[in-house]
């Protein structure tokens, strides 16, 4: 859908539920919101957000482990000593190095994955004020073409602090 | 807010705007007074005199032997034990969703900086840990000798503490990301510049803090599942593995317990620092060091069964080898520091947090903090030192009780400088890292009121997952 990014600007959170209210009631329900806190899910209604957070570690950690399980029995392979008839592949050392190779790959792959998840880092920041630090809230939708209007009469009805719209690019 | 009641009942809740937490807390970070200088310089003056003792100890020992270098591992597994342990007092109540760790939970991570200066002090002593080839290591007897695991154990030793510290770091990062963000519209000059790189451009989508959340339950279980480990890595090779014959299985968990016993009285020292010299009385109040304490007086108790679970297989076992063992480690030369340890690690912490009085105040826990810090660096000693005084590492069994190894003046140098070169890492941090994470502050604010039962004011908390 084409338009333009428009945010309001609430200083109390009872205003931007309000006004995601209306938005949702005209239509517009793909909105996000802007705080300077975690609010619960839901609590303006908004359409819950997905990650997939939790297969980046899953992931990291598979392939911590296979490495791991390659150097040691790869190791043991190359160069195999038979001692006392035992199997070359000697298990019950390969865990501790097994374990220390999942940990690293799941730890390094959970830090990639928060940054990718947050879609960060964002090269522009957008449609933002700094008062959102200070507790207010931003809701922020893209306005149909030639809806400008009445979403920043939306928004002004609901009290809204400020109301930004995206600049035009050139 | 405080509000007293019958039988010492006490509620505390912050009454704040969002702008004003931003002020007060940003308002300390951002502004350094002469005090502050004063203590850096001396905490870098003590640090640099650290490492002329290490200049001395090297050029007079050098690091063909592990003989001279027990203090400095005892150095190294006090700032483990400590400074690396306390972020898990930000992640257990985090993923137990308990609201009184919020204001302290900053203070605990930022101790995770300390990592930079446990791998510089690790390089020496693994230049100079003997090789585990034929002797008892965690790294398999003999194996070594088929050149199997390859690089045991320097190799991994190594990337257990380098990512042990990779993992506190991107905990402490990622935690302050929206602080990062909150700091970079309040600041100018170079710090504005930082703020901005370290926030990444956070706005605060609904998607970032789920992924936040999400991403801070992972990375702190990573880091108490590693940090376990790498007590057990570091008290099996600098320690256990030195000492022929030595077959201990609950030292490494009772290294590991320590770790939490001390992290719980680091951090409730540091509060009451940051408490008294930020100003934030408000912030950090008696339920957060009462809630602390009740977890320090049950570890405290662990402390004293674990040890006593290891003790009592030597003291019954009665071999020549347990015999001499128990001669090293507690009744011979290091008698005098086995018996501060049991007092400052047990005695004293059951004695003044038994008290409903004392557990619940700011002093009482502060003064417990010290002496388990105490106790924890005097354990370190006699741990590591007697274990590095064994000249023949690979022999099969301890036929002697070597002499105990008093410290030279590099070795107390050395000390000083670890310990001190921890605390200026994180006096540092504090100067840049908001010391109270706002964001868990201000969700705090909004999750929590206070309400009258009758005229009984009780708080009420919303737990929304």
């Amino acid at each position: 859908m084409a338009g333009r990014s428009i945010m309001g600007l609430f200083k109390e959170v009872d205003e931007a539920v309000e006004a995601a209210d209306k938005l949702i009631e005209n239509g517009m329900d793909d909105f996000e919101v802007l705080t300077g806190s975690p609010y619960p899910e839901g609590a303006f209604g908004e359409k819950v957000a997905n990650h997939r957070l939790y297969v980046w570690p899953l992931v990291g950690a598979a392939l911590g482990f296979s490495i791991a399980i390659l150097v040691t029995a790869g190791t043991q392979l190359a160069y195999p000593v038979v001692t006392g008839g035992k199997p070359i592949l000697a298990l019950p050392p390969m865990f501790i190095i097994a374990y220390e190779g999942t940990m690293l790959g799941a730890i390094l792959s959970t830090i990639i994955g928060v940054i990718f998840e947050s879609r960060l880092p964002r090269a522009k920041m957008g449609l933002y004020d700094p008062r959102i630090t200070e507790g207010y809230i931003g809701l922020v939708v893209v306005a149909p073409d030639g809806e400008e209007e009445r979403v920043d009469a939306l928004f002004k009805a609901a009290n809204a602090a400020d109301v930004k719209l995206e600049p035009l690019s050139a | 807010m405080h509000n007293g009641g019958p039988h010492g009942h006490h509620v505390d809740l912050l009454v704040r705007t969002s702008a004003e937490v931003n002020d007060e807390v940003l308002g300390w970070t951002m502004r350094t007074s002469p005090k502050y200088w004063l203590l850096v310089f001396a905490l870098a003056g003590v640090t640099v005199l650290g490492f002329i003792g290490f200049i001395i100890k090297a050029g007079n020992d050098g690091l063909d032997s592990h003989l001279p270098w027990g203090y400095l591992a005892a150095g190294l597994a006090f700032v483990l034990t400590t400074s690396l342990s306390a972020p898990l007092v930000a992640i257990a109540p985090r993923l137990a969703k308990a609201h009184w760790s919020r204001p302290i939970s900053r203070i605990a991570e930022i101790w995770s900086v300390s990592g930079l200066l446990v791998l510089l002090v690790m390089i020496p002593l693994l230049v100079s840990l003997p090789s585990a080839d034929d002797r008892n290591t965690m790294w398999f007897y003999n194996k070594i000798a088929e050149g199997w695991p390859p690089g045991a154990p320097h190799l991994y030793i190594a990337l257990t503490l380098i990512f042990l510290f990779i993992n506190g770091m991107g905990l402490l990062w990622a935690s302050a990301i929206p602080d990062f963000a909150t700091a970079r519209e309040d600041a100018s000059g170079w710090r504005r510049v930082w703020y901005a790189r370290l926030s990444l451009g956070w706005v605060g989508t609904k998607r970032q803090w789920r992924a936040l959340r999400a991403g801070l339950g992972v990375l702190g279980a990573f880091y108490f599942m590693f940090l376990v480990f790498a007590h057990t890595v570091v008290s099996f090779d600098f320690s256990q593995s030195l000492v022929p014959g030595q077959r201990d299985s609950i030292l490494p968990t009772w290294q590991a317990l320590g770790g939490i016993q001390s992290a719980l009285a680091l951090v409730i020292l540091s509060a009451f620092v940051i408490r008294a010299a930020g100003g934030f009385k408000d912030y950090i109040g008696v339920n957060q060091i009462w809630s602390m304490a009740k977890l320090m007086l049950a570890s405290s108790l662990l402390w004293m069964y674990f040890w006593w679970s290891g003790f009592i297989v030597l003291w019954y076992g009665k071999t020549p080898l347990q015999q001499n063992l128990l001669q090293l480690m507690w009744f011979g030369p290091y008698r005098t520091i086995f018996i501060m340890t049991l007092i400052m690690s047990f005695a004293v912490p059951l004695l003044i947090l038994m008290w409903n009085g004392a557990r619940k105040s700011i002093l009482g826990p502060t003064i417990v903090a010290v002496s388990i810090l105490t106790g924890a660096f005097f354990d370190k000693i006699r741990i590591y030192v007697s274990s590095y005084s064994i000249e023949d590492v690979n022999a099969h069994t301890l036929d002697y009780v070597p002499a105990g190894v008093t410290p030279e003046s590099a070795d107390i140098m050395m000390l000083m400088g670890v310990v001190s070169g921890a605390v200026l890492l994180f006096a540092l941090a504090v100067k840049f890292i908001p010391v109270i994470s706002l964001w868990e502050t201000r969700e705090g604010m909004l999750l929590q009121e206070i309400r009258p039962l009758k005229k009984l004011p009780l708080k009420v908390l919303a737990k929304p997952e």
